[in-house]
């Protein structure tokens, strides 16, 4: 009989806590939800604050200007190449590119047809459906694919001519990144993990040099802050002498640190896109720019 | 029923036996190649012996280099050290195919240090 009693309290004390612990997890589903809106709020927080005690003379909104914003002397020299930009060939054939009809009828305009609203302030974001960060040249191939049209070769020609048009039709839109859900986050964090990870032969985190020592110079080149880093992008390169997306200087980023560079558009690249421009919430879109 | 997987793994063991030994007969080959067919054997074997350990050293180098790009810490200088190991050892210089191939072991042993770090630590470098 005491055996049975002591049985069946277990029973229910088993059932209670089961109940119990259901009830105290769809609640902390709740919780983390807004717990890691809360924390990438307070990440982005953080991250501006760093600039501008760093840059204090520098108000928070210039970083768009890479580099520029921080170094008065060759941004003179840079206002001048932005008036006869070496990046205006590639917009117009970026449009032509973006006007192209496919084998099937279709065009680009019905992957994206708010195109000349500026569509670029909402990339990349994050598909709840694949679990995927979509930046605006994945999205590109996506449509071309839909469409059975082969992919272009990420990183320069058309694919970066068409992501030229397509933020310069953006042009003063401010970045408006979203974070639907947990899966999201996850890719945040990685591309996070990824930006203060230290790499390759030297030994460097993108943190290293373009937070912790941003504004000092390494070897011929000032460091530009990451507030602001994809605002600008793609940008036209002479030192490349044609027009590359971020991910090209991810790829040359890398290689500087001897890490071997990751696939362009791939995973590892995409989340940290996700995780720069949530830094730059709020901040314009600039792009297409030139640079050294 | 044990007899037949007996047989099984048995014949595997065989492929595997006469794929390696393809293999060494193969790069013996082509050592002895340069050298006067009036070479005995004795030297011959010596040449297998020293290619084979300084091929098992490629091996390991790639092996562990895989490694270190799966996780995405891959250098970009450890390929090129493998390439050259791998040019010195088709030259027949099984010394320097060594060297390089240790050395690329060793770079790729610190990628995946460097990886390990990065998992354990990279959240003692944000700025919060
Ligand atoms: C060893 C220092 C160093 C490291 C580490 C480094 N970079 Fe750079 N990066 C540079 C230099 C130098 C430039 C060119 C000048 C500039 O704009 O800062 C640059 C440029 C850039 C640009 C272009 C900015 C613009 O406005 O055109 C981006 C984006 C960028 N880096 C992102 C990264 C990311 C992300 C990482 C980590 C994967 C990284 N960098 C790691 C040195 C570094």
């Amino acid at each position: 009989m005491n055996l049975i009693k002591t049985n069946k309290f277990h029973w229910l004390a088993g059932i209670a806590t089961l109940l119990l612990s259901v009830s105290v997890h769809s609640q902390n589903n709740e919780n983390k939800q807004s717990s890691f809106q809360e924390n990438v709020k307070e990440d982005i927080q953080e991250f501006r604050d760093f600039y501008s005690k760093k840059f204090s003379n520098i108000d928070i909104n210039e970083f768009k200007d890479g580099v520029y914003a921080i170094d008065a002397k060759s941004r003179e020299q840079w206002l001048e190449i932005e008036e006869f930009a070496p990046y205006e060939i590639s917009v117009e054939e970026g449009e032509e590119a973006f006007g192209e009809t496919f084998a099937n009828g279709k065009s680009y305009i019905d992957c994206f047809p708010k195109v000349e609203d500026g569509i670029r302030q909402n990339y990349p974001y994050f598909n709840t459906e694949t679990n995927q960060v979509i930046t605006v040249e994945l999205a590109i191939n996506q449509c071309r694919k839909t469409n059975n049209e082969k992919p272009l070769a990420f990183g320069n020609g058309t694919l970066a001519d068409i992501s030229a048009y397509i933020s310069f039709a953006s042009r003063g839109q401010l970045l408006d990144i979203k974070l639907p859900n947990e899966k999201a986050y996850d890719a945040y964090m990685a591309g996070k993990k990824f930006f203060y990870s230290k790499r390759g032969q030297l030994n460097f985190a993108c943190a290293d040099c373009h937070l912790q020592i941003a504004g000092s110079m390494l070897r011929a080149d000032l460091l530009s802050p990451a507030l602001g880093h994809p605002t600008a992008m793609p940008v036209y390169r002479s030192n490349w002498g044609e027009l590359g997306t971020l991910h090209t200087r991810y790829a040359e980023c890398n290689k500087n640190v001897r890490a071997q560079p990751l696939e362009l558009q791939g995973e590892d690249y995409r989340n940290l896109e996700y995780f720069q421009t949530m830094m730059s919430q709020g901040m314009e879109v600039n792009g297409p720019s030139s640079r050294k | 029923m044990i007899k037949n997987k007996l047989n099984e793994i048995v014949s595997h063991k065989t492929k595997l036996l006469v794929l390696i030994l393809a293999i060494l007969s193969l790069s013996a080959c082509e050592k002895t190649e340069s050298e006067t067919s009036a070479n005995d054997s004795a030297s011959t074997e010596k040449v297998e012996q020293i290619t084979s350990e300084s091929s098992n050293l490629i091996a390991e180098a790639n092996k562990q280099s895989a490694k270190a790009k799966e996780v995405g810490f891959e250098w970009s200088t450890t390929q090129k050290l493998i390439d050259q190991a791998q040019q010195a050892e088709e030259a027949g210089d099984t010394k320097l195919a060594s060297e390089l191939a240790n050395k690329a072991i060793k770079e790729s042993k610190n990628s995946l240090a460097q990886a390990k770090y990065a998992d354990e630590h990279w959240q003692d470098h944000t700025i919060n």
